[in-house]
């Protein structure tokens, strides 16, 4: 019987997923073969070693409690965005199972390794999550991200406000987060802010990109061995992990650290670790150009636009066309860039215009020393 | 079960990636963007069928006779590939543009009165078409003169003996391009292609090749005065 359900649901109900990947922009579609559902997300790629860098240094200068509270509501507006963006809806509970495996399947197969096993007890509607090795929390041993985005996936299927804690030990072996629905609650996100904007699809998938065959993308990042897959299932580029995500996580990040007024959290983290990163990336080039190079190939590969860096004196301008658009603007991929021209220069630069255009989708950067 | 017979690309360890080299007979599409080192590639495959003793010939639609050989005078084959030129073993036929419209009845008439022909690079394909149709316009009648003429060519070039490379150019407009199937009706596929990444890098790849268990992973090659040379895969 299960079989046959099991069937029934791939075949008819489970939306099919295309990836479709170009210079600077990468989406995926889910589409229904019946009912004509589906929806789009811009998906961009982040560096693990970056995001645990902001949870590591949120709770070395926070304290734990409070980092993991301020990560539990990153992760839970980021599950409920997620499901927002793909018009999920309650499910009833007899195939909540098979939905939970669908949605992590989902996340694997894009390299977010979480949650090699989920079970779930229709009755008491516990869903527990375990595993071992997840991506971020393995390098931060804090699983709260991961605990706030269940609750939030599971508070949209579930139509009730589920919260999810970590029963993680012998971190990264043991990984195991559970969710309920009666657990007191900790944080309700505002679905009505998490809801994209309603001109999300027209400026994140634009329709007649001329081709670009000659530059850098994930496929082609993967065809010359730049981008592996790892054995555990992770993408990893030149070593480092990398993690797919709808593009709203950065707007998601940038928000929660300003209303805890703590966006110097975020700067310092994104600065060590992407002089970490480039550092890396370019040692065999000591030449600033190569390395400019190199940004703007890892701007192409990662989903984040199409850039064009011009410099001039003390005066650099990074041109992105198509960038992942967000209601809350571009201010996490102003700092990104600063982190990694930072490190190039080896001098912080600072953010003197910050420009966006929708028509055609354009974003204008213009840092100085 | 009768083995496939191979044609040697004339690029040792590329051969080693297709069992020995293209199926005699089939029609490979080679592709990659300006300057990636194609028509170098074509320049081995016809070398290397003239040593075999093998009637050879190159049709470039795009470059003039002046460039080709600027081109081939890089390469130490150069004085090689000239002696067999002077044997009729290779034979160079360059149009222009104010031939294009000629330039399909003219090939076709070479293949179809000289059967002694075993290998044939069309540099590039693409050309074939554009006197007929408009990128732009794409009426319908000249998308089916199009599609006829791709369709008449394939039948025609697939000839027991006759081992075809042609160049697909990519043009701006995707939609264009695959709009004629070219890349389903290709026997095979060689992919060049480069990432800038600090300094650049430049790989080779077959997405397709019938009849033949390829290679399937891309590898590194370089272009130097002995032409193109796969690079070792680091272990």
């Amino acid at each position: 019987m299960k079989n046959i359900k099991n069937y029934l649901l791939n075949k008819l109900f489970f939306p099919k997923v295309a990836v479709i990947d170009q210079p600077g922009i990468i989406y995926n579609v889910l589409s229904r073969r019946y009912g004509h559902v589906s929806s789009k997300k811009r998906i961009v790629f982040l560096f693990e070693d970056m995001f645990a860098e902001i949870q590591k240094e949120a709770i070395a200068q926070l304290g734990k409690e409070k980092a993991s509270e301020l990560f539990y509501k990153i992760g839970k507006d980021f599950g409920v965005s997620f499901m927002l963006l793909g018009k999920a809806k309650k499910v009833p509970s007899f195939v909540l199972p098979e939905v939970m495996e669908f949605i992590a399947d989902n996340f694997r197969g894009g390299g977010f390794s979480i949650a090699e096993n989920i079970d779930v007890d229709i009755k008491q509607n516990i869903i527990t999550f375990s595993g071992k090795n997840n991506v971020i929390c393995r390098k931060t041993a804090d699983p709260s991200f991961f605990a706030g985005g269940a609750a939030g996936i599971l508070s949209l299927l579930l139509g009730k406000n589920v919260e999810a804690v970590s029963k993680c030990c012998n971190c990264p072996n043991e990984c195991k987060v559970i969710a309920k629905a009666d657990l007191p609650s900790k944080y309700i996100p505002d679905v009505n802010k998490l809801m994209p904007d309603k001109n999300y699809g027209q400026l994140n998938f634009p329709k007649d990109v001329e081709s670009m065959d000659h530059l850098a993308s994930f496929g082609k990042f993967m065809r010359f061995k730049k981008i592996k897959i790892s054995v555990s299932g992770k993408f990893q580029l030149n070593g480092f992990a990398i993690f797919p995500a709808p593009s709203q996580i950065t707007c998601l990040i940038m928000k929660h650290f300003e209303e805890i007024g703590r966006r110097d959290i975020l700067n310092e983290a994104l600065f060590r670790s992407s002089d970490k990163i480039l550092d890396t990336l370019s040692k065999e080039f000591p030449e600033v150009k190569d390395k400019i190079k190199i940004i703007t190939s890892l701007i192409l590969a990662l989903g984040w636009g199409i850039p064009d860096c011009q410099k001039k004196g003390e005066i650099i301008k990074f041109y992105i066309r198509y960038p992942p658009f967000n209601k809350s603007g571009f201010h996490y991929q102003a700092l990104q860039l600063n982190a990694f021209l930072s490190s190039v220069f080896k001098k912080k630069l600072k953010l003197v215009e910050l420009k966006s255009q929708e028509n055609p989708p354009l974003l204008k950067l213009t840092y100085s020393f | 079960m009768m083995a496939i017979m191979r044609e040697s690309t004339g690029i040792r360890k590329f051969d080693s990636m297709l069992e020995g080299g293209f199926p005699k007979g089939s029609v490979i599409g080679l592709t990659g963007p300006p300057g990636i080192g194609k028509s170098i590639f074509n320049l081995h495959f016809i070398l290397e069928g003239a040593r075999l003793n093998q009637k050879c010939v190159f049709i470039s639609l795009e470059e003039p006779r002046s460039n080709i050989d600027r081109m081939i005078q890089q390469f130490e084959f150069a004085d090689e590939f000239y002696r067999y030129e002077k044997k009729k073993k290779i034979i160079i036929k360059c149009m222009d543009y104010q031939e294009y419209e000629k330039a399909y009845f003219s090939i076709f008439n070479i293949i179809n009165k000289d059967k002694k022909i075993e290998r044939l690079v069309i540099d590039s394909f693409n050309v074939f078409f554009a006197s007929l149709i408009s990128v732009d316009a794409g009426t319908n009648s000249n998308e089916l003169a199009a599609r006829r003429m791709i369709n008449k060519s394939f039948s025609l070039l697939r000839r027991d003996n006759l081992t075809t490379l042609i160049v697909l150019e990519k043009l701006d407009n995707h939609k264009v391009h695959y709009s004629y199937n070219i890349p389903y009706m290709v026997d095979g596929i060689v992919s060049m292609d480069f990432l800038s990444l600090g300094a650049i890098e430049r790989m080779i790849f077959i997405p397709k090749m019938r009849w033949t268990n390829q290679y399937k992973e891309s590898i590194s090659y370089d272009i130097s005065s002995k032409g193109i040379k796969i690079l070792q895969e680091e272990e």
